[in-house]
């Protein structure tokens, strides 16, 4: 897995790529968290078009990274891209994460801020 | 599209011991991992290929290849507790398929998962096992999971499955 950081005026990006499992979740995890850290009233996106594998340690990076950026930084729902890869979809849906993430189906709406995908 | 190389990548193909584990083809394999965190994605493509190999359907290999995943990822963070940075840990993970056919020649896959570490109960839905465990049962006909003091065994069945053309 590698995570790309991309910094704007008014977003912070963060490309995903590869399999977020148990052994790369926690470096996941990590650059959320250093991303939060550095966004001065920016909002963070999270862009997992290119992510290959999403199991239940990465599930629940993306549970825990929601709920910081509403409880821990006042900021809107955690703005996720998907695309419509099944292996990121799927699992986000069986857990029920897609009710409490922003979910997109491009970058640039996501880094807009438009109304996110139904 | 592969994932990007690391070290990891290189670490889980030096660790991979095709020579003991059988025909990657036949309708029964077996594979031995050793516990540590990059044993669910040795798993994941073990098991993709031998599907693969048998012309599984590719939307059922996903999930079936997630299933198992999830089941090996359990028994490493809840069998045995390894530790995120443990780089070699002595417990194993066995991983054996099996390929049946019915008289109607619908076929189906069952996958055992098991460990010699020791079970909990999960006690809430909203943490990683109770995750693993409901997509598991999403991904499956069916999910039994055998804890005792001794150990997990986890088995899935997939839903059964026409033949291919």
């Amino acid at each position: 897995m590698n995570v790309r950081s991309v910094d704007r005026d008014e977003t912070v990006l963060l490309v995903v790529e590869g399999a977020v499992d148990g052994l790369t979740a926690p470096r996941l995890r990590t650059a959320v968290t250093e991303a939060f850290d550095r966004l001065a009233g920016r909002a963070l996106v999270l862009d997992l078009s290119r992510v290959t594998f999403l199991g239940s340690p990465g599930l629940r990076t993306l549970f825990e990274s929601a709920s910081d950026a509403v409880h821990l930084h006042g900021h809107r729902p955690l703005r996720v891209v998907v695309n419509h890869s099944r292996p990121v979809t799927r699992p986000i849906e069986m857990v029920g994460l897609d009710s409490v993430l922003d979910l997109y189906h491009d970058v640039d709406g996501a880094l807009r801020g438009d109304e996110p995908a139904p | 599209m592969p994932p990007p190389p690391s070290d990891q990548e290189e670490h889980r193909v030096r660790r991979a011991r095709p020579a003991d584990d059988g025909d990657p083809v036949g309708p029964e394999l077996a594979v031995e991992l050793n516990a540590g965190w990059v044993a669910p994605s040795i798993a994941r493509e073990r098991v993709e290929g031998w599907l693969r190999a048998h012309r599984w359907p590719p939307a059922q290999v996903d999930e079936l290849v997630l299933a198992v995943s999830e089941a090996v990822s359990n028994s490493v963070e809840h069998g045995y507790r390894v530790p995120p940075d443990a780089l070699e840990p002595q417990e194993t993970v066995d991983v054996r398929m099996r390929l049946t056919v019915a008289p109607d020649g619908f076929r189906q896959v069952e996958f055992v998962v098991s460990d010699r570490g020791h079970w909990r109960e999960p006690h809430r839905a909203a943490t990683s096992r109770g995750h693993g465990m409901l997509i598991m049962r999403s991904c499956t006909d069916e999910l039994v999971v055998d804890g005792s003091p001794a150990g997990t065994t986890v088995v899935l069945r997939s839903r059964p499955t026409p033949p291919p053309r």
